[in-house]
C-alpha cells in the first residue's frame, strides 16, 4: 500500500516536472529506450535474409558444422543410425544487450530446396553475449535408420529480437569428385502444395504481378563466403558475386509447378576439368514465386 | 524538427480531411432539419429569429459532426494489410516529429521517410500488384489494404517532384488520439450542455409563448452552436495537452529521437511494424513502427563506390559479422 502511494506521488511529481519543464536541473541518467530500439539480436548466417537483400549465398553454412569423430561432414552423405555432433555458432549484433534465453531449434529436412516436412533434431536455450561475442552450442544428432539425404535447418527465437529476418539458416552440402560432366540431382519442393497462396487466389491471371506463385527460378554460381569480423569484414568483398568457375547449368532452370505437384527433380551439370586443382563450389539456389525457397552447395573435388 | 511529409503521385492526399468535411456537412443538415422540425412543430412563422436560429442550428450540427467525424476517421483510417507485420531496411530521407498534436490538423507523431528501401520479411510475400513488377518493395508501397476502398495505393515520394521514392513510417503519439477523443467528447457534451442551458435560460426568463418560443429557439440554437464549437475546441486542446503529458511520461519522444539519431549520413535503418494503407492520404505506411535497428558505418572508412554498398553493409550486420548501431573504430 505504501509503495503504491509512493508510486502515485512520484507520477504526480513527474507530471508536474513535465508541465513546468523543470528537467533542465539535471537528470544525469542516460536513458536508452528498449521498447522498439536497442534490443538483443541473436542471428546466424541466414541465406534467406541474404537472398531478400539480393546477395549471393552459400548453403555450406559457415555457422554450422556437422562432424563425426572430429571430422567435418556433408549433409548429403551422412550414415544412417549414426550420432553426429552438430555445432552451431550464434552471433548477436547488439553491442549492448545480451541475447539471454535464445531458443535454438534444429531440424532436418530432405536434401534439396524447399522441403516442407521438418523433423526435430534438437532444441537448446542459450545465452549469447554482446557483439563480437558468440556462443557455440553443440548437440548430438542420431540420423534416421532409413537411408536418405539431409539438409539441416536452424531457427533462432528470442522474444525481444531486434531483427526477425536473420534467424533462419540452412546447411545443405554435397561433395562430388571431378569427372566431366559432374551431374547430380536436386529435388525442388513445391511450397504451395494447395495451390496459389490466398493473396493471389482472388486476383485474375491478367492482373497478377510479375511473378506467378508456381514459377520456380534456379540459379547456379560459385560464390564463396569469405568470413571475417568487424573492421576486417569488407561488405563489398564479402558479397562479391562469382559466376560458375566452370561451365555449369541446371536443367531445367525455370519451370512452373503444376497444381498439387509435390516436387520436381532438376539436374545440375558441371563440365569439370580433369587434372589437378583446387576444389570448387557450386551453389544451386531456388526461388518460387519470387520468394527464397532454398538451395544446395555442391563441392567438386579435383585431384591433388 | 518538423515531421516528414509524403508527396503522393496521384490519389487524394486530403481524403481524410474531405471525409471529415462530409461529416460536418451532414451534421449541418441534421442541425438545420432539427431547427426546421421544431419550427414546424410549434407552427412558428418564418422571421429573422427563426432564420438566425436555423443558422445556429447549422453551425451546431456542423461543429458536432466535425469533431465526431474527426474521431471516427482517426480510428478507422488505417487499414491493416495481410501480412500484418513486415520488416524493411533502407535509408532515412527525412526523420522528425510532427508539430503539436491538435487533431485534425496535426498529430504529434514521429515520422520517418525510408528511401532506397529493401523488403526483408515475411520472405514469402506474394506480388499481386502488376505495377510492382518483380519488386517486393513496390508491392509494399502499392498494394491497397482490404477495406481501403481504393484499387491501389498511391506511391509516396520524399519530394514534391516525385524523384525520391519512400515508404512513410510513423510512431503514433498519444496527443492525436487524446485530442480527437477530447474534441468529440467536448463537442457532444458542449452541445448537450448548450441545449440544456438554453432551455434553462428560457425557463428562468419565463419567455415561453408564441413570440417567446421563437426567441427561446434562437437561444437554444445559439447556445448549442456555442457549446458544440467551444466544447469541441476545448476538448481538443485539453486532450492534446493530456496526450502530450502521457507522451512525455512514456518513452515516445526518446524512441523518436533515437530513430532520428540513427538517420544520419552513413546510417541504414531496419524498421519493422504494422503494414497499413492510410486512407487519409491513400498511401501505404508502416504504422506503428515496432522495431528499429540502425547501422552506422565507421565515418573513418572511405566511402564505397559500389552502388550495392548499403545493402552489402546491412547484410554484413545481419549475419553478425558487424554490429548494429555504430561501427566500432577499432
Amino acid at each position: 500500500m505504501r509503495s503504491k502511494c509512493c508510486a502515485f506521488f512520484e507520477t504526480i511529481c513527474r507530471i508536474l516536472i513535465i508541465i513546468f519543464n523543470r528537467r533542465k536541473t539535471g537528470d544525469r541518467c542516460v536513458y536508452i529506450p528498449e521498447r522498439i530500439i536497442n534490443r538483443p539480436d541473436p542471428c546466424i548466417y541466414s541465406q534467406f535474409l541474404l537472398m531478400q537483400l539480393g546477395k549471393p549465398v552459400t548453403w555450406a553454412n559457415p555457422d554450422v558444422v556437422i562432424s563425426l569423430a572430429g571430422i567435418k561432414q556433408d549433409t548429403y552423405d551422412l550414415i544412417v543410425n549414426t550420432t553426429y555432433d552438430v555445432a552451431i555458432t550464434v552471433h548477436n549484433t547488439s553491442q549492448e544487450k545480451e541475447a539471454r534465453g535464445t531458443h535454438v531449434d534444429v531440424r532436418w529436412i530432405e536434401f534439396g530446396a524447399g522441403g516442407q516436412i521438418r523433423h526435430h533434431v534438437g532444441h537448446v536455450v542459450i545465452d549469447v553475449p554482446v557483439w563480437p561475442g558468440v556462443t557455440v552450442t553443440h548437440m548430438n544428432w542420431l540420423t534416421p535408420p532409413t537411408p536418405g539425404h539431409f539438409c539441416l535447418e536452424i531457427e533462432l527465437f528470442h522474444p525481444k529480437d531486434g531483427n526477425p529476418a536473420n534467424n533462419l539458416g540452412w546447411n545443405n552440402t554435397q561433395v562430388k569428385t571431378a569427372h566431366s560432366p559432374v551431374t547430380t540431382s536436386v529435388r525442388i519442393f513445391n511450397r504451395y502444395l494447395n495451390g496459389a497462396p490466398s493473396r493471389q487466389e482472388n486476383v485474375s491471371a491478367a492482373h497478377r504481378g510479375g511473378i506467378p506463385w508456381n514459377l520456380v527460378e534456379i540459379t547456379v554460381d560459385s560464390y564463396t563466403f569469405a568470413d571475417s569480423y568487424g573492421i576486417h569484414a569488407n561488405p563489398d568483398l564479402m558479397f562479391e558475386a562469382r559466376p560458375p568457375v566452370w561451365n555449369a547449368r541446371v536443367e531445367p532452370s525455370l519451370f512452373h509447378f503444376q497444381l498439387t505437384e509435390t516436387y520436381r527433380d532438376v539436374e545440375l551439370l558441371i563440365d569439370a576439368p580433369s587434372g589437378v586443382g583446387p576444389a570448387e563450389n557450386f551453389n544451386v539456389t531456388a526461388r518460387q514465386g519470387g520468394a527464397p525457397l532454398g538451395g544446395v552447395t555442391v563441392t567438386v573435388n579435383r585431384g591433388t | 524538427m518538423a515531421g516528414c511529409d509524403a508527396h503522393n503521385l496521384g490519389g487524394d492526399n486530403a481524403a481524410g480531411v474531405k471525409r471529415v468535411t462530409n461529416w460536418a456537412l451532414v451534421g449541418a443538415i441534421v442541425g438545420l432539419l432539427n431547427v426546421l422540425g421544431v419550427v414546424a412543430a410549434l407552427g412558428l412563422a418564418i422571421d429573422w429569429m427563426v432564420v438566425l436560429a436555423a443558422i445556429f442550428g447549422v453551425v451546431a450540427g456542423a461543429a458536432l459532426g466535425f469533431f465526431i467525424g474527426s474521431a471516427w476517421d482517426w480510428f478507422t483510417r488505417l487499414k491493416t494489410q495481410n501480412p500484418e507485420k513486415i520488416t524493411i531496411v533502407g535509408q532515412a530521407r527525412c526523420a522528425g516529429r510532427n508539430l503539436w498534436g491538435l487533431q485534425p490538423w496535426t498529430d504529434g507523431d514521429w515520422t520517418v521517410n525510408l528511401g532506397n528501401a529493401a523488403f526483408l520479411t515475411p520472405t514469402d510475400l506474394q506480388i499481386t500488384v502488376p505495377a510492382a513488377g518483380i519488386n517486393k518493395m513496390e508491392e509494399i508501397r502499392l498494394r491497397a489494404a482490404p477495406g481501403s476502398g481504393i484499387p491501389q495505393a498511391f506511391p509516396s515520394f520524399n519530394d514534391e517532384a516525385h524523384t525520391v521514392p519512400i515508404l512513410h513510417c510513423e510512431i503514433t503519439a498519444h496527443q492525436g488520439t487524446y485530442s480527437v477523443v477530447g474534441g468529440a467528447v467536448g463537442s457532444a457534451l458542449g452541445t448537450a450542455g448548450g441545449v440544456a442551458g438554453g432551455f434553462a435560460a428560457c425557463a428562468a426568463a419565463g419567455i415561453f409563448g408564441l413570440f417567446g418560443a421563437a426567441l427561446c429557439l434562437l437561444i437554444v440554437a445559439a447556445s448549442a452552436a456555442l457549446g458544440a464549437a467551444a466544447g469541441g475546441a476545448a476538448g481538443d486542446v485539453v486532450g492534446a495537452f493530456v496526450g502530450w503529458v502521457v507522451d512525455e511520461l512514456s518513452d515516445f519522444d526518446k524512441l523518436g529521437k533515437s530513430i532520428e539519431a540513427g538517420s544520419g549520413p552513413g546510417c541504414t535503418l531496419l524498421l519493422g511494424g504494422t503494414w497499413v494503407t492510410d486512407t487519409s492520404h491513400q498511401h501505404n505506411e508502416i504504422h506503428d513502427i515496432e522495431l528499429v535497428q540502425s547501422y552506422c558505418e565507421n565515418p573513418a572508412n572511405p566511402p564505397s563506390a559500389n552502388p550495392d554498398h548499403p545493402t552489402n553493409y546491412v547484410a554484413t550486420v545481419g549475419i553478425g559479422r558487424k554490429p548494429a548501431g555504430d561501427e566500432p573504430l577499432h
